[in-house]
């Protein structure tokens, strides 16, 4: 006799708005997730030695999502030991390897717009501490991690005496490249550093919290699919903060902001290389993003 | 000693209890009001961006269903205190006019009438029950300062969701829940500590029964606030910005491991 009987329409509307209080369908994100990793594969990558690494990006990224590997690019050779390619182990995927991952982009999109010209974006932050050519140096040392780890350290001391924390988001927009680097100080920072990079993060928690989507916003000059991506890369510098200081103050907004990448532009086709680099970087942060909730919120 | 009530609606039932009471409170005068305007789109639009569908759905539980018995279960909230206290109206605007208390509605608490308003009554205090955050140049004329009931203990858990926020990270019990009374300042909940009370989990409670729960002891210690200053006996240590937090609004995964914590929780508790 129950079912017979019509559900109310409080009860009905209850309904409707619970599920759209649950947010972005997961699964629709994980089929987008899907699209762009199969987009990947089209990537030039900026050396033949870079494109084993890229393919097992691309298969260790959907491995961890649940979706099928992606074809790999046509001119890939059957891959040798992960690690005889000087690729993290497969126990690491894809938490290292996405790391590795954003390594690359440094590389690939260097000819475009990437490191070699955010030196004069980034040198009116460092309020004239620097030369002009040691920032670019310093960028180039921190972000492509070229130098040992012990050199990278003092790179990035010398950075960050340079960079006040306040001065990473400031109203003018970012500058192209902070994302990786942020990156990097999480990675690497210890002491001091790690402080510095703990305080930079709670700036950017707070920032992309309380501006939402006008967050993150870069400079004029930076074109909008380069922009794309650096939000993407700071969805990941999030999550490398949560997995640091397992605060998941930090997962939750990165959850906020894999979300909006999907209304905003997750669902258009790729028109750039930056485009594709963008759908990667936000199919890497919805795989972390699984791993770091089964780890931090079981 | 006189006060001024900040209400964020015209039908807060935690304001008309707030106002009720000071009024009956000897040695306390009910200097003014000041709401928010209903309709103020920059406000709405900024709070559903801020809230998104669980603004929409609060407003309808709020507006349309009034409050649901069976959320809260047998809990006793906001809107039974009002009832128990026979205030006879829903509207501050209506309470009001009827005890000839001075009412206005401004924008929004900080823009200049409000803070003109306030200058011109020169309170002793302020009970803020809600409407965002406090701007200096309000905290400037409010006397001692304004007293507001966080739904969480500082300075550990200072911003939003912090009733859910101890449960995702396991500090329900080293931290405990519960409501914290404080003078407010230019930060998120990081004025001075007047008072901290502990709400317990009890068996069965599902989070609308928790957070109901909240509802008499923001209140109780809102007045308990009053009177100690009116008797000159209130204390407030300031916090340590390094000590705490602060926490915002909960993705929808992340609540429902709130949610799914409080269950485990509520089941063990023994009372």
């Amino acid at each position: 006799m129950r079912r017979l009987l019509p559900r109310s329409l409080g009860a009905a509307v209850e309904d409707w708005l619970g599920r759209l209080e649950r947010g972005v369908d997961e699964a629709s994100q994980r089929r987008e997730a899907g699209r762009w990793l199969r987009a990947a594969g089209s990537l030039a990558a900026p050396s033949p030695e870079a494109v084993p690494a890229l393919e097992r990006v691309r298969a260790a990224i959907a491995a961890s999502l649940g979706l099928d590997p992606p074809s790999p690019q046509p001119d890939f050779a059957a891959p040798g030991p992960l690690e005889a390619a000087g690729a993290p182990s497969r126990e690491d995927a894809p938490r290292a390897l996405v790391l590795h991952l954003a390594a690359l982009p440094c590389a690939v999109s260097a000819p475009d717009r990437g490191v070699d010209s955010a030196a004069p974006a980034w040198w009116p932050l460092a309020g004239g501490a620097l030369a002009p050519e040691q920032t670019l140096a310093l960028l180039a040392d921190a972000c492509l991690g070229a130098t040992p780890r012990a050199g990278r350290a003092r790179a990035l001391q010398t950075l960050a005496s340079a960079l006040a924390p306040n001065r990473w988001f400031p109203r003018e927009g970012l500058a192209p490249g902070a994302a990786n680097l942020l990156r990097t100080f999480v990675a690497d920072g210890e002491g001091a550093l790690a402080s510095y990079a703990a305080e930079v993060c709670e700036r950017l928690l707070r920032h992309v919290e309380v501006q939402r989507e006008r967050a993150l916003r870069p400079r004029g000059e930076v074109a909008p699919d380069a922009g794309r991506l650096e939000q993407v890369r700071f969805t990941l510098a999030l999550l490398d903060a949560a997995e640091r200081w397992c605060d998941l103050r930090f997962l939750n907004a990165a959850l906020k902001r894999s979300d909006l990448h999907h209304e905003q532009w997750v669902r258009r086709r790729a028109r750039s290389r930056h485009d594709l680099l963008a759908g990667l970087h936000w199919a890497a942060a919805l795989a972390r993003q699984e791993e770091l909730l089964r780890e931090l919120a079981p | 000693m006189r006060v001024i009530v900040l209400a964020p609606i015209v039908t807060s039932p935690f304001a008309l209890a707030v106002a009720e009471l000071v009024r009956r409170e000897p040695g306390v005068e009910l200097a003014g009001i000041v709401v928010r305007e209903h309709l103020n789109l920059a406000r709405l639009r900024s709070e559903l961006r801020r809230d998104g569908v669980r603004l929409v759905r609060k407003a309808w539980r709020k507006l349309v269903l009034g409050r649901a018995p069976s959320d809260a279960g047998d809990e006793r909230g906001f809107h039974d205190v009002v009832r128990e206290l026979a205030i006879g109206t829903r509207s501050l605007v209506e309470w009001a006019r009827r005890h000839g208390v001075d009412c206005r509605k401004t924008p929004e608490h900080n823009h200049p009438e409000a803070i003109a308003f306030v200058r011109e009554c020169r309170p002793d205090v302020v009970a803020f029950t809600g409407g965002g955050l406090v701007r200096k140049p309000l905290l400037e004329v409010s006397g001692r300062g304004v007293f507001n009931s966080h739904m969480g203990v500082l300075p550990r858990y200072r911003g939003m969701d912090v009733v859910e926020w101890p449960l995702l990270e396991r500090r329900e019990e080293s931290v405990g829940l519960g409501v914290t009374l404080h003078f407010m300042d230019p930060g998120v909940d990081t004025g001075p500590v007047v008072a901290v009370r502990r709400v317990p989990i009890r068996r069965g409670d599902t989070m609308e029964r928790l957070r109901t729960r909240f509802e008499p002891v923001m209140l109780e210690l809102m007045l308990e606030g009053i009177r100690g200053l009116r008797d000159g006996r209130l204390e407030a240590a300031p916090q340590e910005r390094s000590a705490g937090r602060q926490y915002f609004v909960l993705h929808p995964r992340l609540y429902e491991r709130a949610r799914a914590r409080l269950a485990v929780v509520a089941a063990a508790s023994s009372s």
